[in-house]
C-alpha cells in the first residue's frame, strides 16, 4: 500500500479508537472525510499521479475510504449502546408510588347474578317474559290457588296499594297472564321485582329480586323439572354439586318442592360449617308440578296438560356468591359496596 | 312446631337416631329446624349432712352437703330444709335457666362450692318459697332431670300451611309412623262420667251451621283450680307454653296433643246455661279475656249464651265467662269451626294464638269428641272435677268422606317415573287413606277426615311421591323441541345501556320502589300529569308511596353516601316507577322503566395531584351523547330548552328530543330542592324514558366506507352574542346540505379580553372532502367564502380575525 495511505489508515483507525462521543466522531469525520481531510486530499490528489500509479492508489485509496466509513459507523453504534447502557444503569423510577387509576364503573351485584340466571335459562331455551310489579288479587293470588281466606295468604305479607290491588308478593302473575295470553307449548321465565310487607333486617329486605320459571306442554313431569333445575343448578354453581329434592308446599304447584344443593363452602361435609348450618345443603329454589287448579284458572285442560314451575330468591344467590352477610346492603347503594363489583 | 321426643313416642316408637329421623321427615317435606335438649343443666341430687348457722348472718346458713363423696359447704338462704333432706345442688360452672351461672364463691366470709335449688332456680316452677326437698328414693349423685324424668329432646319441625293435621303431637307420629313403618297408636281415653246428666247442665244450638258445622262440649263440677304438676308444666314449656293454672294447660295441652284447639267457659257465667253459636251480626263487640275490647264485624263467628256474646269463636273467650281460680264448674268446648271465617276474623283484630291459627289451618271435624274425653281424662285426675255424664255433640253438617278418582297411568305420567300398580294401596294406606280398586290399574282413594288437603288425584299423586320419596324419580331433561322465541328486547337493550353506563364510570343502583310523599313531591317524574301511589300498609312513612321518578330514591342514596363521607357521586339505575293518571282508578296504574343517573362532586382523584375538575353539564351531556351512540348512532339527539321538569333549574336544563320525541331530561338540580335536600354542591342528573329510547335503539351499527380522499380543515373564528347558542352555528350551515361538509364543530369557546362583554368567542373547525376525488385548494377557499358569508348573514356574527 501507498505509503501515505499506510500512515492515514493506521492514525485514523488509532484516532477512532479515541473517540468518546458524537464531537469527536464528527472531528474524525472532518479530519478523514472532510473538504480538506486527509484522505479528500488524497483522493482529490489522483489526478497529479501517472496513470499506471493512479489505478493502484485510487483503488487503495477507496477501499480504504469504504474501510474508514464502516468503522465509523460501528464505533458511532458503540458509543451509543455504552451511552444507552449508562442511562439504563443510572435510571430508576420508584416503583411503588401509586399507580394512576381511572375509576370503573360497577353493574349491581343483584343484576349481574340475575343477568347470569337469565342467560343460562335462555340458554335453554325460555324466554323472557315480564309483567307489572302491581298487581290484583286475582293474578296474584286467586288465580294462583290462593283463594280469599287461604292460609297461604299468611305466608305472604302483602302490601296493598288499593282493595283489590297488591305489590306482587311473588313472579308468579306473570305465569298467568302469559299462559292467558297464548297457548302451549310455553317455556318462559320471568325476573323481576317483588315485595312482602317484612320489616327489612339482614336476612329479610321488604323488596327483593325473584326469577320465576314454567314450562308446560303435553308431557312434561316432574322428572323433567328435576332435570331442568339440576341443569340450571350444575351450570350456575358448579358441575358436581349434588342436588336434593324435598317435598314442600306451594298453592300453586302440587307436588311441590324445594331444591337444596350440596354447600359450596363445606363440599356437603356439613359438620361445623356455618354457611349450611351444618346440614351439608343449602336451600336454593322452590318448585312444583303446577297446580290442575292453576291450568283450570287460565282454561287449559289439566287433563292434557302439564308443566312445571320454579321461582328462586336471586338476592339469597346473590348473597352466598359474594358472600354478603347483609341483605340490607344490596339496597342501600353505598358506593364503598357497589364499587366492589366493577 | 315443637314437640318432645318422649312425648311423640307416647303415639309411636321411635328407634333411628335423631339425626336419621330428621333427615326423614325432611325429604317427606318436615324440616326439622332445630334439636334441643331439655333438662341437661347438671343439677345434681345431694344430701344435707349438717346445717350450721352462718356467722355474720342471721338468714343465712351454712350446709354442709355430700353427693355420695366428701361434704363441702354451700350457703343458703332457705329455710324449709333439715338434716338428711335430698335436694337439688348447682355444682361450679352449671348454668341456671335463667341464665345465671353458679360459682365457687364466698358470701360473707363463708365458702361455697355451689347452690342449693328452689323449684323456681330449677325452672319446674314459679315457686321460691323454699328449696325443692326430693324423695329420700333421689339416689346421691345421680342427675336430679333425669331423676325427675324430665329429660327430653325438643324439635322444632316445620308444618307447611297445609298440613294443619300434624300441628300436633299425635299428628306428626302419626306421620312418622307412615315414614319409618312403624305403629301408631292413639288410645281412647277413658272416661268416667260420675257427674250429673250434661243435658240438665248445659245446651248448645248452632244457628250458622255453614260457619260451624260441629260442635261438642262436656261439663265438669267440683273442679279444683291449682297449679299444673310438673310433668304438665314441663312439657308446655318445653313446646313454647306457659303454664297457667291445671285446667287452662290442660286445653293447651289437649290442643297441642290432639290438635284440637279446647276453651273453658266458667260454666254458671253462661246465662241460661246455654251455649249459641252464630254470627254476631248486630252484636258490635265484646270484651275479650285479656281486657281488651274487640269490635265485632257482623259476620264474625260468635259464642254466645242467652243473652250476650262470651267468646269469638276460635280466636278468644270473653272475659265475661273465664274461667277464674274460684271456678269450680266448667263447660268445656271443642268445636270445628270453617277455617275461612276464623283466619278472616282473627286476621281483622289482628289477633293470632295458638287456637285461631290451628282452627285456620284446619282441624280434624271427626276429632272433636275424642280431645274433650282426653281433656276429660285430664281434668278428672289433675283438677278433681266431677265429669257429666254425656255429651254435648251437635253435628248440623257432618264430616262427608270425599272420594277421589286415581289412575297409575297419571301417577306414571305426572311423575315420569313407573310406580308399580301393586304398591300403590298399601302405601295409600299407611297414611290412613282408604282405597278401593276400581279397574286394572284404577282406584277411589277417600282420605280421612284430618286429612282435608287431599281433594284431588294431584294432591293423591303427591302423597305417593312424597312416601316413596323425590329421589325415587329420575332426573331427565324434556325432549328438545326447537322453537321460534321472541328476543327479550327490554333486557337486552337494558343490559347494553347499563354496560356503557357502567363503562362510562358509574356505579349502578338498585333502589327500593317505594319513597316518601316529600321526595315524590320533590320529584315528580318525566310523565305529565303523574300521581302517585300510596301504599296502604307501608312499612314507615319514608316508603309510603310508590316512586314516580328514580330520581326520588337516587338522591335519598346520594344523601346517604356524603354522610359517608363520599364526595365523588356517578351513578345510576334502571327501574320502574310508578303512576296514575289524574283522577284515574287503580286499574289505569303506569308503570314506565325509566334510566337514570346522577354526577355529584367530580370523578374521584385519578391519582397524584391530578384532582379532577367539579362535574359540569358538558359531563352530564357527554355521558348522554356517550349512550345514545352506543345504542341509538343513526338518529340524531336534540337538546332543547327543559320543559316540564320543575325540580331541574330551568337555565341549567334540557329536554331531550329525537325525531319530535320527548325522552327525558337532563340538567342541574333546582337551587331550592338542593336547599330543600340540604346538598352543598349541586347535582346533575338525568331521567329518561327507557321505551322511548328503545323505539330508536339501533341493534346493530352500520357500516360507512372509508373515506378514500383526504379531508381539508378550516377553522371559523367568530364573536357572538352571548344568548346565541353554539348549536346555531351548526344549525345554520346544515342549511346548505352541502354534501362537501363532512364535519362541524365547535373546538373552541372564550369569554373575556379582549372579546366584549356580552359576547363570546366561537371557533368552529370545519371539514371539506369529496367522496371521488382530491379537492383542490381553490375549491375549498370558495367553498369556505360562502360557508362564512352564510354564517354571518344568518346569524349576524362577526368574524374574528
Amino acid at each position: 500500500m501507498d505509503a501515505d495511505l499506510l500512515r492515514i489508515r493506521d492514525d485514523a483507525l488509532l484516532a477512532l479508537e479515541s473517540c468518546q462521543d458524537e464531537a469527536n466522531l464528527e472531528a474524525f469525520r472532518v479530519r478523514v472525510f472532510g473538504k480538506k481531510g486527509e484522505l479528500t486530499s488524497v483522493l482529490r490528489s489522483l489526478g497529479s499521479l501517472p496513470p499506471e500509479q493512479r489505478r493502484v492508489v485510487g483503488e487503495q485509496a477507496n477501499q480504504l475510504k469504504e474501510l474508514l466509513e464502516s468503522q465509523l459507523t460501528a464505533r458511532r453504534a458503540r458509543l451509543q449502546d455504552e451511552q444507552r447502557a449508562q442511562s439504563v444503569a443510572a435510571e430508576r423510577i420508584d416503583i411503588t408510588e401509586p399507580g394512576v387509576r381511572r375509576l370503573r364503573g360497577s353493574q349491581h351485584p343483584l343484576l349481574q347474578t340475575l343477568d347470569e340466571t337469565i342467560a343460562i335459562f335462555t340458554a335453554m331455551g325460555f324466554e323472557v317474559a315480564r309483567g307489572p310489579d302491581i298487581e290484583d288479587d286475582y293474578h296474584n293470588f286467586a288465580a294462583l290457588n290462593i283463594p280469599a281466606d287461604h292460609p297461604a295468604r299468611e305466608m305472604q305479607d302483602t302490601f296493598f296499594v288499593g282493595p283489590e290491588m297488591v305489590l306482587r308478593t311473588h313472579t308468579s302473575p306473570v305465569q298467568i297472564r302469559v299462559m292467558e295470553s297464548r297457548q302451549p307449548p310455553i317455556q318462559i321465565i320471568v325476573p323481576g321485582m317483588v315485595y312482602r310487607n317484612d320489616a327489612p333486617d339482614q336476612t329479610h329486605s321488604p323488596v327483593f329480586c325473584q326469577l320465576e320459571g314454567l314450562m308446560v306442554g303435553k308431557d312434561i313431569c316432574f322428572a323433567h323439572l328435576k332435570g331442568v333445575l339440576t341443569a340450571f343448578i350444575h351450570s350456575m354453581f358448579g358441575p358436581d354439586l349434588p342436588v336434593r329434592f324435598r317435598p314442600s308446599y306451594f298453592p300453586f304447584t302440587e307436588p311441590s318442592a324445594e331444591v337444596d344443593m350440596g354447600c359450596p363452602v363445606c363440599g356437603g361435609n356439613g359438620a361445623g360449617c356455618t354457611r349450611c348450618k351444618g346440614t351439608g345443603w343449602v336451600e336454593i329454589l322452590g318448585s312444583g308440578m303446577v297446580h290442575p287448579n292453576v291450568f283450570r284458572a287460565v282454561g287449559y285442560d289439566p287433563e292434557v296438560y302439564s308443566g312445571f314451575a320454579f321461582g328462586m330468591g336471586i338476592d339469597r344467590i346473590a348473597l352466598r356468591r359474594y358472600e354478603v352477610d347483609d341483605i340490607r346492603l344490596f339496597y342501600e347503594n353505598d358506593l364503598r359496596f357497589l364499587r366492589q363489583f366493577s | 312446631m315443637k314437640v318432645t321426643l318422649n312425648w311423640l313416642r307416647e303415639f309411636v316408637p321411635i328407634v333411628l337416631p335423631l339425626n336419621r329421623l330428621a333427615d326423614r321427615l325432611a325429604m317427606a317435606g318436615f324440616e326439622v329446624e332445630s334439636l334441643t335438649e331439655q333438662g341437661d343443666a347438671a343439677f345434681t341430687v345431694a344430701q344435707i349432712i349438717q346445717i350450721n348457722p352462718h356467722p355474720q348472718s342471721d338468714h343465712l346458713v351454712v350446709c354442709h352437703v355430700t353427693t355420695g363423696g366428701d361434704a363441702f359447704p354451700v350457703v343458703c338462704g332457705a329455710a324449709n330444709m333439715k338434716v338428711e333432706d335430698r335436694v337439688a345442688l348447682a355444682l361450679e360452672g352449671v348454668s341456671l335457666p335463667d341464665g345465671r351461672r353458679v360459682e365457687r364463691t364466698e358470701i360473707r366470709g363463708q365458702a361455697s362450692c355451689g347452690m342449693l335449688c328452689s323449684e323456681q332456680e330449677l325452672g319446674l316452677s314459679a315457686d321460691h318459697s323454699g328449696l325443692l326437698i326430693l324423695p329420700q328414693t333421689a339416689p346421691l349423685g345421680a342427675k336430679l332431670y333425669d331423676f325427675l324424668g324430665l329429660r327430653d329432646t325438643v324439635l322444632d319441625i316445620a308444618v307447611t300451611a297445609n298440613r294443619g293435621d300434624c300441628l300436633s303431637v299425635a299428628g306428626l307420629a302419626r306421620e312418622i309412623a307412615a315414614l319409618t313403618g312403624a305403629t301408631f297408636t292413639l288410645k281412647t281415653p277413658r272416661v268416667r262420667e260420675r257427674g250429673a246428666e250434661i243435658s240438665t247442665l248445659a245446651r248448645v244450638r248452632i244457628d250458622d251451621p255453614d260457619l260451624c258445622p260441629r260442635y261438642a262440649a262436656r261439663a265438669f263440677e267440683g273442679v279444683r283450680v291449682a297449679p299444673s304438676p310438673v310433668w304438665m308444666r314441663w312439657r308446655l314449656e318445653a313446646v313454647g307454653l306457659r303454664s297457667i293454672n291445671n285446667l287452662v294447660d290442660i286445653t293447651n295441652y289437649v290442643m297441642i296433643e290432639r290438635g284440637q284447639p279446647l276453651h273453658a267457659f266458667d260454666l254458671p257465667s253462661l246465662a241460661g246455661a246455654e251455649i249459641i253459636v252464630r254470627r254476631a251480626r248486630d252484636m258490635k263487640a265484646l270484651h275479650t279475656l285479656d281486657d281488651q275490647e274487640r269490635p265485632l264485624d257482623a259476620e264474625d263467628l260468635l259464642i254466645c249464651d242467652r243473652d250476650r256474646g262470651v267468646a269469638i269463636a276460635g280466636v278468644m273467650g270473653g272475659a265475661n265467662s273465664e274461667v277464674r281460680a274460684s271456678t269450680t264448674t266448667v263447660l268445656l268446648e271443642s268445636a270445628y269451626f270453617v277455617p275461612e271465617t276464623i283466619r278472616r276474623t282473627a286476621r281483622r283484630l289482628g289477633m293470632r294464638s295458638e287456637a285461631s291459627y290451628r282452627f285456620q289451618r284446619g282441624v280434624d271435624p271427626q276429632g272433636t269428641v275424642q280431645a274433650l274425653d282426653r281433656a276429660a281424662a285430664l281434668i278428672h285426675e289433675l283438677a278433681g272435677g266431677r265429669v257429666s255424664r254425656g255429651v254435648i255433640d251437635v253435628a248440623p253438617r257432618p264430616f262427608q268422606p270425599r272420594t277421589i278418582p286415581l289412575r297409575a297411568q297419571r301417577v306414571d305420567a305426572f311423575l315420569g317415573t313407573l310406580v308399580p300398580a301393586e304398591e300403590i294401596k298399601p302405601l295409600l294406606r299407611t297414611l290412613g287413606l282408604t282405597v278401593t280398586k276400581t279397574g286394572k290399574a284404577t282406584w277411589q282413594v277417600t282420605p280421612p277426615s284430618y286429612r282435608s288437603d287431599i281433594t284431588q288425584e294431584a294432591d293423591v299423586i303427591e302423597e305417593i311421591a312424597r312416601l316413596r320419596g323425590y329421589d325415587t324419580i329420575p332426573t331427565t331433561l324434556p325432549k328438545s323441541s326447537v322453537q321460534e322465541k321472541k328476543h327479550d328486547e327490554e333486557g337486552i337493550l337494558g343490559r347494553r345501556l347499563r354496560t356503557v353506563l357502567a363503562h362510562q364510570g358509574l356505579a349502578e343502583m338498585l333502589n327500593m320502589s317505594f319513597t316518601s310523599a316529600r321526595l315524590n313531591v320533590l320529584f315528580p317524574g318525566i310523565f305529565a300529569d303523574a300521581v302517585a301511589i300510596a301504599l296502604m300498609n307501608p312499612l314507615s312513612q319514608e316508603d309510603a308511596e310508590m316512586r314516580l321518578s328514580l330520581l326520588s330514591n337516587v338522591v335519598r342514596a346520594l344523601q346517604l353516601n356524603i354522610r359517608q363521607g363520599e364526595n365523588h357521586v356517578a351513578a345510576f339505575e334502571v327501574g320502574k316507577v310508578f303512576s296514575l293518571p289524574q283522577g284515574a282508578a287503580l286499574d289505569q296504574r303506569q308503570e314506565h322503566l325509566c334510566v337514570s343517573g346522577i354526577l355529584y362532586g367530580s370523578w374521584p382523584s385519578a391519582g397524584m395531584g391530578k384532582e379532577a375538575p367539579a362535574f359540569t353539564f358538558a359531563d352530564l351531556k357527554g355521558l348522554i351523547e356517550t349512550v345514545w351512540q352506543e345504542s341509538h348512532p343513526a338518529h340524531a339527539l336534540q337538546w332543547t330548552r327543559v320543559q316540564g321538569a320543575p325540580f331541574l333549574h330551568p337555565g341549567k336544563a334540557a329536554t331531550l328530543v329525537a325525531n319530535g320525541q320527548p325522552l327525558g331530561v337532563a340538567g342541574a338540580l333546582h337551587p331550592t330542592h338542593c336547599a330543600e335536600l340540604a346538598l352543598e354542591d349541586t347535582p346533575w342528573m338525568f331521567e329518561l324514558d327507557f321505551t322511548a329510547l328503545s323505539q330508536y335503539a339501533q341493534p346493530v351499527n352500520t357500516y360507512r366506507s372509508l373515506p378514500r380522499f383526504p379531508a381539508v380543515v378550516r377553522d371559523i373564528a367568530l364573536i357572538a352574542d352571548e344568548e346565541l347558542p353554539a348549536q346555531a352555528v351548526i344549525d345554520s350551515v346544515q342549511t346548505l346540505a352541502n354534501p362537501l361538509i363532512t364535519d362541524l364543530h365547535l373546538f373552541d369557546l372564550y369569554r373575556g379580553t379582549p372579546i366584549p362583554e356580552r359576547k363570546k368567542s366561537l371557533a368552529y373547525s370545519i371539514a371539506y372532502r369529496a367522496p371521488d376525488r382530491t379537492l383542490t385548494a381553490q375549491e375549498v377557499n370558495t367553498l369556505h367564502a360562502q360557508v362564512v358569508e352564510h354564517i354571518v348573514q344568518t346569524l349576524g356574527v362577526d368574524i374574528r380575525g
